[in-house]
């Protein structure tokens, strides 16, 4: 946590304004880099050969003036003496979830700090290397069956042109028949650039941290499985939806809409009301929706276009909600172009409304003021990935388009009437922030639908609702603003205190970093807007609720990446609910495409 | 809404020179710069936080009396949940019937969508619950179930769920709320099933209607008011071998075909053909796009690449179907230009090279090369199309309206049958054009508008096509109102720099005639006539100017100029005065006229004014009328 920040921070303060592309590395970054690569090298030569120096380069990337490693205690900022091992800095806290039918075990421990010793050699050092690669080896119950996964990295100059380089790494072995483990170091390196050619290690020290493992039966069976392709079959609509959004913007023209980022949702619901709930697929411009009926034998039909819902625009959510109450779910679709009702009729769906915005993101439906009639949220998020708008200023943009609340009187069956009363509800307030998310829940037990909404490039907003559908913002009264690059909101008692907690997906890792380093650009930005840019980055948040009204901060579960739609779902089946964390912004486009 | 947009010029009107300066000084250019570059970096398709592993954190619980002091890890890659997928949304749903929540997740990268069915909670005990509203709304959304099992020891536990409609990121996740039991003792199902009391907060009330005790491995529908669970049959349990999406094989090899939602008119293209004759086809004017009045299409190949003919594909196909359905046939040989600039006089026209290969093909169209801006105007148009930094491999086709307007854009080996298709595709109303623009049918709520062509405009700056990107402005201010002096004045200024100074006075002349008091049309009008050396009337048009807008130094600069070359050095010698006394003896502008007053005090011709010459503004002082003497 705290290299992180240091990182941050010499970001910040660099000389050269930081793009907020992957571009340029510091000096630091590249060194990360390579270490980064070495460890690799090494991790490919130890899966291959069981010896991580057995590879092409082998000990000749040991320095000759390496030493063995001494290691010490970080957490008491202490460097111990001696014949210490890894064993005496590591607090050991094993729990499983008995209750489960399949164990998961996870056993923690501290980090350690890394001190050379005196008079070893090059040998001590080599033999520091292939420790570290035995203890997870050890760990793990077997060889890991996958390569070493760096997911963090700091770097620090130890002054006389060396480094230190702390990696953060995750191994797993997965083992037929015999359940899975993965197993998280810490991998402090002191290296050296050698006068000509790669990096040389003068030191190695390894710490495991942290050590998941799934046993119990079936162990024969993955815990999840996909089972897409089982389930919808392969026809013309799933050649589709197999086909990268890369991909389908490489053959169809740029004002067929297929979005550069892939924001199009999914839905679960009872379509066509035979008590099976069906699944709908937003799709990117000029891939048409797709419904999925649920068929009695527990397939799938693709039947989007005898109900007319076959929309070929460019579609990032949409909600199946009865907002006639007749029995039957009516269909509000986020749209490139806006938000677009549908009434179910006796006739098919027939179009009730639409809202012009450019770019809906989330929709999210609640009776605000308790008239029996679900009433609509809609984000419209000002897209400064295609040039339309840029968020100004970044860490606290307010200049994005503007949210809608749509509201429903509705007196007639089929007869739907619907209106923007965003300003009559209060709503209007802080609502032009880049939304992403939005979700009701009556956070405050009194009976109405509150409204939290997740902003890209600032402070969320938790609207409280009087009662009578009106809303007043209160987050920084509840402590729930949390200025990041708010992404999704989920709430759920996860805590089982009978309260609810609020988990917002946000942006973690380097990637941000880089983003929080255009704090740059705000040359006199005082020590308050600097926090916010390194809040920027810091990874999802779970509130708890505390007992006194307010939500507190725990620090957990905030490792998502760069997270988007995080839910609360209960994975294990012991009432406890888990996050499932969808992640990851740009991945690179297939390589050896034709045109590259 | 932010007035700033670097990447797109179409609403700001601001003039080529101004909006496109690179602008280094300030930390706000340097941001707007960042977005931009990063926006190029991933159409270029590199990553960014990419091959990210989606997470699941599991949440240990706690055995402590202090439920706060839960706990999570990320048990992602042990369950098999860390997919490297750019993953989107995500929502909860019981896929196979087994009582546990599994997982639908939608991505950006392939493949797309992915269900992921839960064999993690096999064998713990489950009950589903779903609401019914009465007096509430029907889904019972924002609805609360409370399920609480007793212990023999007395002790009770309560889970909570509530009922939502959109929750996530664009995700509606399943009706059915699900609360799970864990499983009793080990390995054995459980004999009996646990007792679970339901509760339910209603949307709208802050008590509890009591639903009694219902059991585990049920299903059961609440409804607001009845105070009885009653039970929901439940479908047979799936059991669902795994399989993921399969990945359709790419057919792509090269060979794209994009038809344009709307078809856009384009710049005109400046192209050369043998024996030295020269043309221009398609291209905007105020009154509409140019076509050929034939459907049309441009091949664009490369000769100097020697594979390249082979590459173009099936041109004897292409040119007697073209010869049956009267479409005009033009090659554009990108490569001919590079050699045509290293040619010496009198050595072979490149282009006669270029016209055997292509004869040899059966190519029975024109043969042409790019003039000037051509060969930047027209791999930007296919970028454009694509939405991305840099075209793909030659060749490509692009497929022309008679009007002249760009409505499909080929890559790849051109294959018989090709023009049959996009024939079928103009044989059809244009209003049916956004079908056709996708090979999924689907229906449009809101079809797509007319492209960007601001977007295109930016692109050609960028490249330096400064006339095209001026062309594409005159398209532009059409659909605006040609009625109104700001248009008229627009024009005029087109028509200067494009060097059609007769056209330019005529527009400032109409501009003048709408607003007599528009110091900007006079300005232009005075420079326009000054570039034409008609000195005397320059001179009244400047005075004029001046009039409306006396503080502006270039108008009082350029009249000095305009009364120099008329001979009128009294009133160059008052100006040059007033100048002085404002400026200093060292602006440039002082300078300048101070020269021309003292070269013409020695020189009294009239014919030679400074000013007159080519108007490429070296230097001589007569500044270009801008939009104001304001800044």
């Amino acid at each position: 946590m705290l290299s992180a920040l240091l990182l941050s921070l010499a970001g910040l303060c660099s000389q050269e304004p930081s793009l907020p592309g992957p571009d340029p590395l510091d000096g630091a970054e590249a060194i990360s880099n390579s270490v980064t690569r070495l460890a690799r090298e090494l991790d490919r030569a130890y899966l291959a050969t069981g010896d991580p120096l057995g590879g092409d380069v082998g000990e000749a990337w040991i320095d000759a003036d390496a030493r063995a490693v001494v290691v010490g205690d970080s957490a008491k900022g202490s460097s111990a003496k001696g014949d210490a091992t890894e064993e005496d800095g590591r607090a050991k806290s094993t729990w499983s979830t008995a209750t489960a039918p399949r164990p998961i075990s996870v056993a923690r421990a501290l980090d350690v700090a890394l001190v050379l010793d005196a008079s070893t050699g090059p040998e001590d050092a080599a033999e520091d290397v292939r420790a570290a690669f035995s203890a997870v080896t050890e760990a793990l119950g077997g060889r890991p069956t996958r390569a070493a996964e760096v997911s963090s990295k700091a770097v620090l100059p130890t002054g006389d042109g060396g480094w230190d380089v702390r990696l953060r790494v995750r191994h797993l072995r997965q083992a037929p028949g015999g359940g899975a483990a993965s197993v998280r170091s810490i991998w402090n390196l002191r290296v050296t650039e050698a006068p000509e050619g790669p990096l040389r290690i003068l030191g190695w020290a390894a710490a495991i941290t942290e050590r998941v493992a799934l046993a119990g039966e079936p162990a024969s069976e993955p815990a999840f499985e996909d089972v897409t392709g089982t389930l919808l079959g392969a026809t013309p609509a799933t050649a589709g939806l197999a086909e990268s959004i890369m991909d389908l913007r490489d053959r169809l023209d740029v004002d067929v809409g297929v979005g550069l980022l892939g924001h199009h949702g999914v839905a679960v619901a009872d379509v066509n009301g035979d008590g099976l709930e069906d699944l709908y697929l937003c799709q990117p411009g000029g891939v048409p929706n797709q419904l999925w009926l649920r068929l009695p034998d527990g397939g799938f039909m693709e039947a989007a276009r005898g109900g007319g819902l076959d929309l070929v625009d460019a579609t990032t959510s949409v909600l199946f909600v009865d907002l006639d109450r007749d029995a039957d779910l009516d269909v509000v679709l986020g749209l490139a172009s806006g938000v677009v009702v549908l009434a179910r009729t006796d006739q098919g769906y027939v179009e009730a409304e639409r809202f012009e915005r450019t770019g809906v993101t989330s929709l999210a439906a609640a009776d605000i003021n308790m008239d029996g009639l679900l009433d609509i949220y809609a984000c419209a998020y000002a897209n400064p990935y295609d040039g339309s708008t840029f968020p100004l200023p970044y860490h606290d943009a307010e200049n994005g388009q503007a949210n809608l609340l749509i509201a429903n009187v509705t007196e007639e069956p089929d007869q739907l009437i619907l209106g923007d009363a965003t300003v009559e509800t209060g709503l209007d307030r802080d609502g032009s922030r880049f939304s992403f998310a939005a979700t009701f829940e009556d956070v405050d037990d009194d009976g109405d639908p509150d409204l939290y909404v997740a902003n890209d490039f600032g402070r969320n907003t938790l609207y409280v609702n009087n009662g009578t559908g009106y809303f007043r913002n209160m987050a920084p009264e509840l402590g729930v603003e949390d200025v990041a690059a708010g992404m999704g909101a989920a709430f759920a008692d996860l805590d089982r205190d009978g309260r609810v907690d609020l988990y917002v997906s946000n942006m973690e890792s380097s990637a941000g970093r880089r983003i929080t380093a255009q704090g740059a650009f705000q040359s006199d930005a005082d020590e308050g807007t600097l926090s916010l840019y390194r809040r920027h980055a810091k990874g999802n948040t779970l509130f708890l609720r505390s007992p006194e009204g307010g939500f507190l901060e725990s620090g957990l579960a905030t490792a998502g990446q760069w997270a988007w739609g995080g839910i609360p779902v209960d994975l294990d089946g012991n009432g406890w609910l888990d996050l499932f964390v969808p992640n990851g912004f740009v991945s690179a486009s297939r390589r050896g495409a034709p045109d590259l | 809404m932010v007035s700033r947009s670097p990447l797109n010029e179409s609403t700001d009107g601001a003039p080529v020179g101004e909006a496109d300066s690179s602008g280094t000084g300030t930390s706000s250019d340097r941001y707007f710069e960042g977005w931009a570059d990063l926006n190029e970096r991933l159409r270029r398709g590199e990553p960014w936080s990419g091959g990210e592993r989606n997470a699941a954190f599991i949440n240990s619980g706690s055995a402590d009396v202090d439920r706060a002091d839960v706990d999570f890890v990320d048990a992602g890659p042990v369950l098999g949940l860390d997919y490297p997928d750019d993953g989107r949304s995500a929502a909860r749903m019981d896929i196979d019937f087994d009582g546990d929540d599994d997982l639908i997740v939608s991505n950006r990268t392939a493949p797309r969508v992915r269900v992921l069915a839960n064999r993690l909670a096999d064998g713990a005990e489950h009950l589903a619950v779903r609401l019914r509203g009465t007096a509430s709304n029907r889904d019972a959304v924002g609805g609360v179930v409370f399920a609480t099992t007793t212990s023999v020891d007395g002790e009770t536990e309560t889970q909570r769920r509530t009922r939502s409609a959109g929750s996530g990121y664009l995700a509606q996740s399943s009706a059915w709320l699900r609360f799970g039991f864990g499983r009793r003792g080990g390995g054995a199902r459980p004999a009996r099933a646990r007792r679970v009391k339901l509760q339910v907060r209603w949307p709208g009330s802050q008590a509890l209607e009591d639903f009694g005790e219902v059991r585990t491995g049920r299903r059961y529908v609440l409804v607001e008011g009845q105070g009885t669970a009653s039970e929901a049959s439940a479908p047979n349990r799936l059991v669902l071998s795994p399989g993921p999406l399969l990945a359709a094989p790419s057919e792509l090899d090269g060979r794209r075909r994009l038809v344009l939602p709307s078809p856009t008119s384009i710049p005109g293209l400046e192209l050369r053909g043998r024996g030295g004759r020269a043309g221009r086809v398609f291209g905007l004017t105020p009154d509409g796009p140019l076509g050929t009045g034939r459907n049309t299409v441009v091949a664009v190949w490369d000769s100097s690449d020697s594979a390249a003919i082979q590459g173009l594909g099936d041109l004897a196909a292409l040119s007697s179907s073209a010869a049956g359905a009267d479409v005009a046939l033009v090659s554009v040989d990108l490569g001919g230009q590079r050699v045509e600039a290293s040619s010496v006089a009198g050595a072979p026209d490149p282009l006669d090279f270029s016209s055997t290969r292509l004869a040899a093909a059966g190519w029975g169209g024109g043969v042409f090369a790019p003039i000037g801006e051509a060969a930047l105007i027209v791999p930007e148009l296919v970028s454009w199309r694509l939405d991305r930094a840099d075209p793909p491999p030659l060749p490509w086709f692009l497929v022309f309206e008679p009007d002249g307007r760009l409505a499909i854009v080929r890559t790849g080996a051109w294959r018989a049958g090709d023009l049959e298709a996009d024939l079928s595709v103009f044989a059809q109303p244009l209003l049916q054009r956004p079908a056709w623009s996708t090979p999924f049918p689907g229906r449009w709520a809101d079809p797509p508008g007319e492209a960007d062509l601001g977007r295109l405009r930016s692109r050609l700056v960028r490249r330096g096509a400064l006339g095209a990107a001026r062309e594409l402005e005159l398209g532009r201010i059409k659909t605006v109102s040609l009625g109104s002096a700001e248009v008229k004045i627009r024009l005029g200024r087109a028509d200067l720099e494009r060097g059609d100074l007769e056209g330019a006075v005529a527009r400032f002349d109409a501009a003048i005639e709408l607003e007599p008091s528009s110091a900007l049309a006079r300005r232009g009008r005075a420079y326009a006539l000054h570039r034409l050396a008609r000195y005397p009337e320059a001179l009244d048009e400047w005075t004029r100017a001046l009039a409306l807008e006396p503080r502006d130094i270039a108008t009082l600069g350029n009249r000095a100029l305009a009364a120099v070359a008329a001979g009128n050095l009294e009133v160059a010698r008052e100006d040059l005065n007033e100048l002085t006394r404002r400026e200093g003896v060292a602006a440039p502008v002082v300078r300048a006229v101070w020269q021309a007053v003292e070269d013409a005090s020695q020189l009294p011709s009239s014919g030679q004014g400074a000013g007159s010459g080519d108007g490429e503004d070296g230097g001589d002082g007569l500044d270009a009328p801008g939009e104001g003497g304001t800044r």
